[in-house]
């Protein structure tokens, strides 16, 4: 929908600037100018490997890009050129899933990770002047720790010595080239290597309220580059965890299986972090260019984003506990955290460069018309969500709330009308949102009940509808509604006494659980409530887990420490004192930074998603990833399993170009340090160079496979359909097919055919 | 052209980056600092105003400029930090006036993510440490111990990431900074920190202050009594303290620059983006405050420095426009303005584009320039040399010499022009209706030449001929006295002071009177070996009428004496060397250092520096002026002295920065000159050339004279029309604030005048972004082409542009044809008789047609894709060179036969292009974003379709300078005799008002200057102990490379500067004779 305007405004303009008043600033905002990303095309294709290309990698001056892949090589190829320089036989015995260079190394020392759980270092240095073909070189170390597949590296800016591995076996080890160079080899009688930094063998949770407990299998990693002691982790669970390396207890063995550390902060959209998604799993985790956000890429879902809390200013984190994802759906819970005005309002804010405010109430006003027009007459659904996303997510702050609340519910409604994965999550957001601007609105308590029976919610949607029906007992559309989320009810009810699955039930209980100890939480306030009720409350709960962990994988759990995890939570919910703090955190948001200390350690807390990115579809290999393009880290990138890469605005999430780059699955999105370059990789033997050379701009643009479909929405809609289908098969089976996917256990590996993993 | 470049500066950096005041060249002297970018200025406070101390060169662009005055000292020092990390404390040495450096280092750090909003450079009041934010996320401490000295640097770990601006609060008893950053909500705060040296690490601050001004983007620390800050926003200003909290809204602006006016802290000046000029004061009873005040004073250029200095005057940097030194008035003036300008310092910067033109058709290059930024905007027309702006002229044939007299010794006015001939003299004067009038002096005579004449003590006159020397009163003009030379004798030579007269005649006879009242006394005579030559013997000790030291020039041994007065006795003899006899000496002084100056007859000019005591000669340089003898004469110019060398090539010569400069005089033969300051024509030289007398004023000396022509809007693209004598520029009209009624236009401009003549508004939203002079095949008319781009807010780039052709008519831009494009035209080129526009990524070709009704139209014939943004493009034969955004150079190929352009070879760097230039067939010039320069060669000759296809690179270096644009030319007359005058030259602009000239050599002399350039690397230390090296090094974020193909001419030509010695060391390390080096050097002078 081209006559929304670009943020970075017209390069034109910057052009002009940067004639008078060169700056860093511009430069940045030149390099990924959507002007430029709306004309990215393959530039060229880099052919070298012969097998899927699982890692990509920049150096530090963006001078070369270094390659692992299933053929089990590392090949470095120099950027001017575009030339392989370097091709390195790794010896290793399974794919490669990472590779990255060592800083301040001259570019010299190169580490890569494998499917056969171990880490190799190699000094390039001593390639130079063999033949070319004959790179089987001894790596400098070798690190054999790990016991699982190891999927991710990381480096820190600045630090020649060590490098991070991050491994399905749970733990994130720490390899210090100054203490040793290599494990002591395999079967001696040395004592297991000290590198575990993270043991997170019994770290994953099942939701937000859960205490961790079986392995979290680690798939990401990333190091921040402005704050290096904050490390990054996602793995088979919904939430990926900030620790801070600082506050890590010293390097273990992984002899002892040690309860997982307290981490700084978990990060999880609301409505991921309930129990439910087993086979829910980030693929990507990756901190933003300034370090300021971070950007976390699910298998089975979308791409979200989030506010880093680095403890210094609380308001832009949006940060939740359990009890407040039920604050969503909930009708009796009133608003009590109400219409704090947003923040910025309150100060005079229309800058007077800013272009003058009228206009843009005016195009917003346009904006929500379209959008409105689409809904009715059910057209052009995506775009005019779009046109709703740029008025709320652009410009929230300088329209009218009477404007921000037709928008919010036009957005629901629309969301509702698409249909696809999480659109009536977001809908609830966006009636919730409407609510707090006016609790009596008809429309957000219609549209909620309308979302909330989606998600299949229907005692709570029969809330709000019968509320919104008080408010407009005429309408007959409410009438209807208010109906047929009855006959849901009593269908539910009816399937209920029959069916004695774990699974519904399972659900239901929970979220009942959670109501009434998120009832507790805020009666804590007024101390109206008896020490005795609390407990018997958690005996329940503890009684439900319990149950739900003996069919689950309570087998591999010790009691003890699940036990202990349990009693931190009854004697929190029993103590008045630590939960109000957490309340306090949440919904004020003005916690100093003592209490913030405190809250890092009290992991009950997850920031929620700021914005999500929606189109791609990553269900078929858990190696995809989403990136940040530019310096400015303005647009977001991800690889989808149709072989399309999709960028989109980071502000608005509206979707910038979508670009075909592999025959079948792309997965490895990096984008140049300073220039307009991206490298992509996936399936495919070759690695794609893109930089902006079409001669027109557009959405789509012929990739390899020749121009792409034009219709977008029908590539998304069927993206949407591949991830829902997924919510039941783990892996795709068309995929399975089409590659011969081999078996994930230990020791069958067949290198050169591509795993979809 | 070559790949062998000398790159030179010939207009230096001006726009003003940063300033300070302080004590610093003594702790009795107030000092105003200022950096330009890439140097810095040392000036001095007095009474009548600014006098400049030093200037130099800093090997580093100027991230910081502080003052400080550490624990025990008695004036301030200097620290300067450079956009590439290095930093340095630098002192004022009393005894060489010269800049020792205390203390230096690199504070780089391996890890960390520059700053988005440059670095910021901050040093506590109590001196306990420098702060500094180079990297997000990091502050890197440097602390003083006791003793002043600096300590091992450290980081600090900042929490707040997007910072603004940081500052160190005053009164604090534990160093504490204050930090104005944004939160990723865009909301913007200050929080305070004290700096823990023990712990290196923050402690929480005294207060903090959330949710400010959307456009809070300035911290102004506040000095003891009050302490605290004031945060400085678009719409409010906020005091905060521990204890206090004012705002105050204020009208809409930005506010780019702030000065602070009391010690106590209570009134500032604020400088905003439109150029107005605000006092804050802060209100306050004792200690407490009560309120913020704000006044608008009035207008100056838009500021990015301002240094209060004294007595209500300010000084006001500028980038954008002319600095400025103003007053601000107690009482409004009738504009209601309390602001008003004392002097403005002329900044060329930001140089846009420019054009090279020779509008007098003397062969020598003028450069116009589009400078200057919004309401600042103007044109500048750069010229090498000092210009003569003619009064009044009369014909007059056969003159030998000219004196200007007064009527009485006290009078500021001159009265009489003397003017010699062979054989008579006459005197002219101004007449009551100002006309130059033919008048007598009854006790000269006038029926012989006169050989000198002066002004002499007691109201008299001398007039010396060749038999007599005659003391006439200049009340009566009768004469009083007269000295005979013996018979036989007749007088050769003269000279005379206001009481003194030296003579020599015939045989070797040198004769010294002195003048007394109505008295002629001859107190020495002395009888030399040979013939004398010239003589002088003008007073530069402290007496300025009577000299204690004659210079005398001689025949036959060719060699210069300095003798004694009143004795006559000889005290240097300095041989000259070669057989050119000396025409004439002169005796000066320039800024408190001697000379003795010393024309030959082949156009050479020796020059020493002099011991006035001793007589000692020292420090001997040749410079050849032009090819003809030379006649010096002194005259003044805003009150400084300065010498006029006469001959074929008539030179000024003066003194800056300590050195000696020569700057010609546009005119082109001049034979005698004298100054004449008469009340009708003030400040003006009398000057004697081709047959007439002329009397005209002189420009301010300054080697390259500049012109303003102040637009008072934006002009971005210039170009010349030497048919029409025009020039067409693309400009857009001042958007002071309301950025809707921006208006752009294109204008037609005599070239003479500078008048607009015709203009032609472009539509809303349209941009003129190239401008043309060209003419099609198969027409014979020339035409003015513009490209312009239709630039929408709603647009992420332009998708529409035109191609204008106009012609001049009658003075007029007429409209002849029209062509839309789809996007912006970024450059336009005359190519094969048809037009080569690039338009966004693309390079199209035009054909001019002729349709059948007789007009004409643009006709596309084919294009070429493949660029990110085509945005600078240069042709030479079938060749196109295209400078990419970000794809560095390209080398296209339009092929006849077939009609299309292909693509030859490309450079595959990723340079970001800000300028290209074609240098020779095979060699091409670029410039990119992060100031280097660099050269690349087209490869011919390669073995494979992949060598040829690629563009290698065979020069880099560092320039330091955003470059917006080359030109082919020269600004020096290019004499055919001389070997520079075969030495091809490209002109650069620069962002911050240089004007620069890249020379190419040959390879020899290339060779030649390389050795000495690293030769005097070791002899010339950078200020603060920089390396030449590491700066002129290729640099950007991917790669560093030693420079290469690159000399640096300012570094080459600062070997003239260097004292005796120095040279000497050079020349034993080369095994080249001083003169010989001198020479070279000097010759490459010339080119700029």
């Amino acid at each position: 929908m081209d006559n929304l305007s670009f943020h970075d405004g017209n390069i034109f303009n910057l052009l002009h600037t940067r004639s008078q008043d060169p700056s860093h600033e511009v430069d940045q905002r030149m390099q990924f100018h959507s002007s430029l990303v709306r004309r990215l095309s393959q530039e060229q294709e880099l052919e070298g490997h012969q097998g899927c290309v699982n890692a990509l990698a920049w150096n530090s001056n963006g001078s070369l890009l270094i390659s692992g892949s299933d053929d089990l090589r590392i090949n470095i190829w120099n950027y001017s050129s575009r030339k392989l320089l370097h091709s390195i036989d790794t010896g290793h015995t399974a794919n490669i899933f990472c590779t990255k260079f060592v800083p301040e190394t001259s570019d010299e020392l190169v580490v890569s990770g494998a499917g056969d759980a171990e880490v190799r270092l190699f000094n390039t240095s001593r390639l130079s002047g063999r033949a070319e073909d004959d790179n089987a070189i001894i790596p400098s170390a070798l690190y054999q720790c790990h016991t699982r597949r190891v999927k991710k590296l990381a480096v820190e800016p600045g630090n020649p010595n060590v490098v991070w591995s991050a491994s399905e076996d749970g733990t994130l080890r720490q390899h210090d080239f100054r203490e040793s160079t290599s494990c002591p080899p395999a079967g001696t009688a040395h004592q297991e290597c000290r590198s575990v930094l993270l043991d997170l063998r019994s770290g994953a949770k099942r939701a937000l309220a859960d205490p961790p407990k079986q392995t979290l299998s680690l798939k990401s990693c990333d190091i921040s580059a402005t704050r290096p002691h904050l490390l990054l982790v996602g793995g088979s669970d919904a939430f990926a965890r900030l620790y801070d390396r600082r506050m890590l207890p010293p390097l273990a063995s992984s002899r002892k299986r040690m309860p997982p550390p307290p981490c700084v902060n978990y990060f999880c959209p609301m409505h991921l972090s309930e129990r439910g998604r087993t086979n829910l799993h980030l693929t990507h985790v990756t901190f933003s260019p300034n370090g300021e956000e971070v950007l976390l890429s699910y298998s089975g879902e979308h791409v979200y984003l989030m506010n880093v809390n680095n403890g210094i200013c609380s308001t832009g984190i949006m940060q939740y506990t359990p009890g407040d994802v039920d604050n969503l759906f909930s009708f009796s819970n009133n608003l009590h955290d109400v219409e704090s005005p947003p923040q910025v309002s309150t100060t005079p804010q229309n800058g007077f460069h800013r272009s003058s405010n009228a206009a843009t109430v005016k195009k917003c006003t346009e904006l929500v018309e379209i959008a409105k027009w689409s809904l009715e007459e059910g057209t052009d659904v995506f775009y005019a969500i779009e046109a709703a996303n740029e008025v709320l997510d652009a410009h929230s702050n300088d329209i009218e709330s009477a404007l921000r609340h037709e928008c919010l519910c036009t957005r629901a409604a629309l969301l509702l009308k698409r249909k696809w994965k999480n659109d009536a999550h977001m809908a609830v957001r966006d009636c919730h949102n409407a609510r707090r601007i006016d609790a009596s609105s008809f429309k957000a308590h219609y549209y909620m009940s309308e979302a909330l029976q989606q998600l299949g919610k229907c005692k709570e949607a029969l809330d709000f509808a019968t509320a919104a029906q008080h408010m407009n007992p005429s309408d007959a559309d409410i009438v209807a509604k208010v109906e047929s989320i009855k006959r849901d009810l009593q269908a539910a009810g009816a399937e209920k006494n029959e069916e004695t699955g774990a699974g519904t039930t399972r659900v239901l209980s929970l979220s009942d659980i959670l109501y009434r100890s998120e009832a507790n939480s805020d009666s804590s306030h007024d101390m109206s409530r008896s020490e005795r009720e609390d407990s018997d409350y958690d005996e329940e709960l503890e009684l439900d887990i319990q149950t739900s962990l003996s069919d689950d994988e309570g087998r591999d759990t010790d009691s003890n420490s699940m036990r202990g995890s349990l009693n931190l939570r009854i004697h929190r919910v029993g103590d008045d004192k630590p939960m109000e703090n957490t309340v306090d955190n949440a919904s004020s948001g003005t916690a100093s930074s003592s209490q913030n200390d405190r809250t890092s350690y009290q992991p009950e807390g997850a920031i929620d998603m700021k914005r999500r990115y929606v189109g791609h579809c990553n269900v078929g290999t858990d190696i995809k990833q989403a990136s940040f393009l530019g310096q400015r880290g303005e647009y977001i990138a991800s690889g989808s399993d149709d072989g399309r890469w999709f960028i989109w605005e980071k502000q608005t999430g509206r979707l910038m170009k979508v670009l075909v780059g592999d025959e079948s699955v792309l997965n490895c999105i990096q984008c140049h340090p300073f220039d307009s370059v991206v490298a992509t990789s996936g399936i495919d033997n070759t690695i794609k160079i893109w930089s902006p050379t079409a001669s027109v701009p557009s959405i789509v643009a012929g990739g390899s496979a020749g121009p792409a479909t034009a219709n977008v929405v029908e590539v998304m809609e069927s993206n949407q359909q591949k991830l829902s289908r997924n919510r039941e098969n783990p892996l795709s089976v068309e995929l399975m097919q089409r590659f011969r996917m081999q078996e994930f256990a230990e020791g069958n590996f067949h290198p050169f055919e591509c795993t979809q993993s | 052209m070559s790949s062998w470049n000398y790159v030179v500066t010939a207009h230096k950096p001006t726009s003003v980056t940063h300033s300070c005041v302080g004590n610093f060249t003594s702790p009795q002297e107030l000092n105003l600092i200022v950096a330009k970018c890439t140097r810095i200025e040392i000036h001095l406070l007095t009474p009548q105003g600014l006098q400049p101390m030093l200037d130099v060169p800093i090997y580093g662009r100027i991230a910081t400029l502080e003052l400080f005055r550490p624990h025990g000292e008695a004036q301030d020092f200097l620290f300067i930090a450079t956009e590439r990390y290095k930093f340095c404390v630098l002192q004022w040495d009393p005894e060489s006036s010269e800049l020792i450096t205390r203390a230096m280092g690199d504070v780089s750090d391996r890890i960390g993510r520059p700053t988005d909003n440059g670095q910021i450079g901050i040093i506590d009041p109590d001196c306990r440490l420098i702060g500094l934010h180079l990297y997000d996320g990091l502050f890197k401490v440097i602390p003083f111990d006791n003793k002043g000295q600096l300590k091992e640097a450290f980081n600090i770990r900042l929490e707040e990431l997007q910072v603004l601006d940081i500052k160190f609060l005053f009164g604090c008893a534990k160093p504490t900074i204050a930090v104005l950053y944004q939160d990723n909500k865009d909301a913007r705060h200050v929080k305070t920190y004290e700096v823990s040296l023990k712990d290196k690490d923050f402690v929480e601050g005294p207060w903090s202050q959330n949710s400010l001004d959307n456009g809070a983007d300035l911290l102004i620390p506040v000095p003891p009594p009050l302490c605290g800050v004031l945060i400085i926003g678009e719409e409010t200003i906020v005091y905060c303290s521990a204890s206090a909290f004012k705002a105050i809204p204020i009208r809409p602006s930005i506010t780019k620059a702030y000065g602070r006016v009391d010690v106590d802290g209570s009134r500032y000046l604020l400088g905003d983006h439109a150029g107005m000029i605000h006092l804050l004061v802060i209100t306050h009873e004792k200690e407490k405050v009560t309120g913020l005040k704000i006044e608008l004073l009035g207008e100056t250029s838009i500021a990015s420095t301002i240094s209060y200095l004294d007595n209500a005057v300010v000084f006001v940097g500028s980038s954008y426009g002319d600095s400025q030194l103003v007053k601000l008035n107690l009482h409004p003036d009738a504009k209601g303005s309390y602001v008003e300008v004392l002097e403005r310092y002329i900044n060329l910067g930001p140089i846009v584009d420019f054009c090279v033109v020779d509008l007098e058709r003397q062969g020598q290059g003028q450069v116009v320039t589009c400078s200057g930024a919004f309401k600042d905007g103007s044109l500048r027309v750069v010229r090498n040399g000092i210009g003569i702006n003619e009064q009044a002229s009369v014909e007059l044939q056969g003159i030998k010499g000219m004196w200007s007299l007064k009527s009485s010794i006290d009078e500021a006015f001159d009265t009489f022009l003397v003017v010699s001939f062979i054989s008579e003299t006459r005197i002219l004067a101004m007449n009551l209706e100002d006309e130059l009038e033919e008048t007598e002096i009854e006790g000269f005579l006038s029926q012989v030449q006169t050989l000198f004449c002066h002004d002499a003590v007691y109201n008299q006159l001398v007039q010396v001929t060749s038999n007599s020397v005659r003391l006439v009163s200049s009340t009566t003009r009768e004469l009083r006295d007269e000295w005979h030379a013996p018979a036989g004798f007749t007088v050769n030579v003269a000279t005379a002071n206001a009481s003194q007269v030296l003579l020599a005649t015939g045989g070797g006879h040198l004769v010294y009177l002195e003048i007394g009242d109505g008295k002629l006394t001859e107190v020495q005579h002395a009888l030399l070996e040979y013939e004398v030559s010239c003589l002088d013997i003008n007073p530069i000790g402290d007496n300025p009428n009577y000299s204690q030291l004659a210079a005398v020039g001689m025949w036959t041994d060719i060699s210069v004496r300095i003798f004694s007065l009143p004795e006559l006795t000889l005290i240097t003899k300095e041989q000259l060397g070669g057989e050119i006899i000396p025409r004439s000496v002169l005796l000066c002084a320039f800024e408190g250092i001697s000379y003795l100056l010393c024309a030959l007859g082949d156009g050479h000019l020796l020059n020493f520096q002099m011991d006035t005591t001793t007589g000692q000669l020292k420090d001997r340089k040749k410079v050849s002026l032009g090819t003809q003898p030379i006649t010096l004469r002194t005259f003044s110019s805003k009150s400084a002295t300065h010498v006029f060398a006469a001959s074929d090539r008539p030179t000024v010569i003066y003194s800056s920065n300590k050195k000696l400069l020569y700057s010609n005089v546009n005119l082109k033969e001049v034979s005698h000159m004298c100054p004449f300051n008469s009340a009708a024509f003030p400040d003006s030289l009398a000057i004697a050339r081709e047959g007439e007398l002329t009397i005209g004023t002189i420009d301010d000396i300054q080697k390259l004279h500049i012109r303003t022509i102040p637009l008072g809007e934006h002009a971005r693209r210039i170009c010349h029309q030497e048919q029409t004598r025009t020039f067409g520029i693309c400009s857009l009209g001042n958007q002071s604030n309301s950025e809707e009624s921006e208006m752009h236009f294109v204008r037609l401009l005599d070239d003479q005048t500078f008048e607009f003549m015709s203009t032609y508004p472009l539509d809303s939203f349209e941009y003129g972004c190239s401008i043309l002079s060209c003419s099609f095949t198969e027409d014979k008319n020339v035409y003015y082409c513009v490209g312009t781009a239709y630039v929408l807010p709603e647009e992420n780039e332009p998708t529409k542009g035109r191609i204008l052709v106009f012609i001049v008519e009658d003075g007029r831009l007429q409209l002849i044809a029209e062509k839309e494009t789809k996007g912006a035209v970024y450059s336009l080129n005359a190519f094969n008789g048809k037009l080569l526009a690039a338009i966004n990524q693309k390079i199209q070709l035009y054909k001019w047609m002729l349709r059948d009704d007789g007009t004409r139209e643009l006709q596309s014939e084919c294009g070429h894709h493949g660029h990110i943004l085509a945005l600078y493009v240069q042709t030479r034969g079938d060749f196109i060179v295209v400078g990419d955004l970000m794809k560095s150079i390209s080398l296209l190929l339009y092929k006849h036969e077939e009609g299309a352009i292909e693509e030859r070879a490309r450079d595959y760097n990723a340079n970001w292009m800000s300028a290209v230039e074609i240098l020779d067939d095979d060699i091409y010039l670029g410039a990119e974003n992060n100031f280097n320069l660099l050269t690349v060669k087209k490869n011919s000759e390669g073995a494979t379709d992949e060598e040829r296809g690629r563009l290698e690179v065979v020069g880099e270096y560092h320039l330091g300078e955003f470059v917006n644009r080359f030109r082919h030319g020269s600004l020096v007359m290019r004499l055919p005799d001389s070997e520079i005058g075969q030495i091809p030259t490209v002109i650069f602009g620069t962002v911050n008002g240089v004007i620069g000239v890249i020379a190419s050599l040959p390879q020899e002399q290339y060779t030649f200057l390389e050795k000495l350039q690293s030769s005097l690397r070791k002899v010339i230390k950078g200020v603060g102990g920089l390396s030449h090296e590491q700066w002129r090094s290729f640099n950007n974020e991917k790669r560093t490379a030693e420079a290469r193909n690159f000399l640096d001419g300012d570094l080459i030509e600062s070997f003239l500067d260097l004292s005796r010695n120095k040279m000497e060391d050079i020349s034993k390390s080369m095994n080249v004779q001083v003169e010989e080096l001198c020479k070279r050097v000097e010759e490459l002078t010339r080119l700029h």
